[in-house]
């Protein structure tokens, strides 16, 4: 379980976030500039909320005096341009986070091979990242978040990098690749089509009057 | 009419930098050549060369990266005098570099007292030769780091932290093989112009051969002597190296 | 309607730069050791008030100013610290007139104020951990003071290989005499050796040591007119000048002695 209670002051209004993800997938729906990347940056620890708690599994990853660094969250992040490491190969993405975490050689080797062979990516593993396409660059992307076995998952946009055909056999694969998973995912997005592929659970992202110091965002559990 | 006068514009620079480089070159007579270089004091003039500006980019390096960082990233009060600093060395004339190096670091130097309590003695050795280079071509180096490091994609450090990278190895991963051109350019440029280094070198280590007289040092004094010949083969040299030092580093770039 | 102004200016500045300089009949340009500087510099204006030619002045080491020459840099007159470097001019054909010696110098050792490694004679340039600092072999004073250390060999209270003894503390091949003056009264090096005309200048961050009588030998400095020079009557003229009686008066006055 990810309970995240927090709030941060943005450029234009005061993100206060407080909503609670189980196990499987939830969604969470709002416009452009809404705020969503930083609820994804705020849980990673990539940025620091101006109060409130973040907890995992009953971990306090924020809160009070306490902030435990990205790097030792155990969360794993797909980026809206999926930001994989353009001088590293496809495999050495994948392994990036088992490498952190001092796994052997061999033993990195075998899991890399089982997930690209899970996503269907064993024939571009030694291609150089920089030269996929944007389909295969967010498998790449979800294989190297899930390597190293994190306690949640994080998508920030996983599918407007792609061009509209594509996103449609895509969202498909990832429904399918996201519904296998019994960690808490966190699935952010603009687009109303991914509320049907991912409705298991869906919250909305409102922004309230946009101006400075005024309105809020927020966030509520609902339907 | 526009590519013509690129085209002869071009063709003018790069002529007026070839043929003296090529000039002296066929200066050169082979048996002449191989028998200037083996004199004691070219063989000094090399060694010590070599040895000094391994040193000086060393140093350049270890100091010169998490300053070019700081600058880069940090925001703290006086960056941008710091950034204007760094520069300095850069205009300032090398003879005033050395004699500013010699009036603090020198025998009766600001700093006198404090390296006789530690028994140093900084002028006239090869440390200082080290350290005029060090002052004069380190800014090279930070520039072009401070350069790569700026244009660096952040989001790509992101991801290497929430894939359980520290700080430090994203780091030496992801941030400087990212930031790797800009970096090698400034480490080309900054080994250059320390093994040209002549003015401040003179000024505060001397000139004494196997102790600090540097090859650019040689080459004037073989000159001034009237030994061409031997000038010539040293300065030809001088060339061979930093072509060789200068194709080494491109070859395994990418375009 | 900017472009051709830019190019006009930059033509414009190549042909003044390639202008030869002194074209103007009015100014002659004198190559002289680095050592006549004082002498020379404070004689200049009295010579153009005598003759109204402007005169400039390159002081280098000698050596420097024989290969300028050499390569063909547009000097009038070439003044040295020694005949071999005049010698090297005539027989390459540099010379446009017989060389005369126009003065002479001696060598004196100096030390920075206060004498931190207590040089008492130049015996002691052989003492161990002594930091000397002389000027390259090449330039005059760094070969006449070779010379003179390897004549002091042998003799009562000097070693049989006293020069190479020297040669060992020798801490800088300096590139000409005024930067070995210039490092001993910064105190950087424990003795040099400098012609007793570079002293004066120094006021008192240094201190003189003599050498024995009849050790080493004196500079003689010769003057002449360049073959090429671009105002070969200026620069008989200023040669004439410094022979002169009014020439020499300068000279004496910084402690050169007559020819």
């Amino acid at each position: 379980m990810l309970s995240v209670a927090v709030a941060k002051q943005l450029r234009d209004f005061t993100l206060s976030v407080n909503l609670n993800v189980p196990s499987g997938v939830t969604a969470l729906l709002g416009p452009s500039g809404s705020g969503k990347t930083t609820v994804l940056r705020l849980i990673a620890g990539l940025l620091r909320p101006d109060s409130g708690t973040v907890e995992l599994d009953g971990r306090v990853l924020s809160g009070g005096r306490a902030f435990v660094p990205p790097y030792r969250r155990d969360i794993g992040f797909v980026f809206a341009e999926y930001a994989l490491f353009p001088h590293l190969t496809v495999a050495q993405n994948v392994a990036f986070g088992l490498r952190a975490r001092g796994d052997a050689a061999g033993a990195r080797r075998r899991r890399v091979t089982d997930l690209l062979e899970r996503f269907e990516m064993s024939a571009f593993a030694e291609q150089r990242a920089d030269e996929l396409s944007s389909g295969q660059r967010q498998r790449v992307a979800l294989a190297r978040a899930l390597a190293f076995e994190p306690r949640a998952l994080l998508l920030d946009e996983p599918l407007s990098a792609l061009d509209p055909r594509t996103r449609v056999r895509v969202r498909a694969e990832l429904r399918g690749l996201l519904a296998a998973l019994t960690i808490p995912v966190l699935l952010v997005t603009h687009d109303e089509a991914d509320r049907e592929a991912f409705s298991e659970r869906v919250l909305h992202l409102a922004a309230g009057r946009i101006g400075p110091g005024n309105g809020t965002s927020l966030v509520q559990d609902g339907v | 009419m526009i590519r013509g006068a690129i085209a002869v514009a071009s063709a003018l620079l790069v002529a007026f930098i070839v043929l003296p480089l090529a000039g002296l070159v066929l200066h050169v007579e082979p048996r002449a050549y191989l028998a200037a270089l083996s004199t004691v004091s070219a063989r000094n003039a090399l060694r010590l060369s070599l040895l000094t500006t391994t040193l000086a980019l060393g140093l350049t390096i270890a100091f010169g990266t998490p300053l070019a960082y700081a600058l880069a990233r940090g925001r703290f009060p006086g960056r941008r005098v710091v950034d204007a600093i760094v520069d300095l060395p850069i205009v300032v004339p090398p003879a005033v570099a050395g004699l500013a190096l010699l009036l603090v670091f020198g025998r009766n130097g600001t700093l006198a007292p404090v390296l006789r309590a530690l028994g140093i003695q900084l002028s006239f050795t090869t440390a200082a030769v080290v350290m005029a280079q060090v002052f004069v071509a380190s800014p090279f180096y930070v520039r072009a780091a401070r350069g790569g490091f700026t244009t660096s994609d952040r989001t790509l450090e992101d991801a290497s932290a929430t894939l359980g990278m520290g700080p430090l190895r994203t780091f030496a991963l992801v941030t400087v093989p990212l930031a790797a051109p800009a970096l090698v350019g400034g480490i080309v440029l900054s080994w250059a112009r320390a093994l040209g280094e002549f003015g401040a070198t003179i000024m505060f280590a001397g000139n004494l051969s196997g102790v600090s007289q540097t090859m650019p040092l040689a080459v004037y004094l073989d000159l001034e002597g009237g030994d061409v010949a031997g000038a010539t083969a040293l300065a030809v040299t001088l060339v061979a190296i930093s072509l060789a030092v200068v194709i080494a580093v491109r070859a395994p770039a990418r375009d | 309607m900017k472009r051709s102004a830019f190019a006009c200016a930059l033509g414009a500045s190549l042909v003044l730069a390639a202008l030869p300089a002194g074209a103007d009949s009015d100014s002659i340009t004198v190559f002289a050791a680095a050592s006549l500087k004082e002498a020379f510099s404070a004689a200049g204006p009295a010579f153009t008030k005598a003759t109204g030619t402007a005169v400039t002045f390159s002081f280098a080491g000698s050596d420097s100013l024989e290969q300028q020459i050499a390569q063909g840099a547009p000097a009038d007159v070439f003044a040295s610290a020694n005949e071999t470097q005049m010698r090297k001019a005539a027989s390459a054909g540099l010379l446009g007139s017989e060389p005369k010696t126009f003065a002479r110098n001696r060598l004196v050792i100096v030390v920075p104020k206060g004498n931190p490694a207590k040089i008492a004679s130049a015996a002691d340039l052989a003492k161990s951990g002594v930091k000397v600092v002389f000027a390259a072999a090449t330039v005059p004073v760094g070969a006449y003071t070779r010379a003179g250390l390897k004549k002091l060999d042998g003799r009562p209270g000097y070693a049989a290989d006293f020069d190479a003894a020297v040669e060992k503390n020798v801490v800088s091949n300096e590139l000409d005499v005024k930067a070995v003056a210039t490092k001993i009264s910064l105190g950087e090096g424990d003795a040099g050796v400098v012609y007793q005309t570079d002293v004066a200048p120094l006021g008192a961050s240094v201190e003189t040591i003599a050498f024995p009588p009849d050790s080493v030998a004196e500079a003689t400095y010769p003057i002449a007119v360049v073959k090429t020079a671009p105002d070969a009557k200026g620069a008989q003229a200023f040669v004439d000048f410094v022979l002169s009686p009014a020439g020499q008066a300068f000279l004496k006055a910084r402690g050169f002695l007559s020819p």
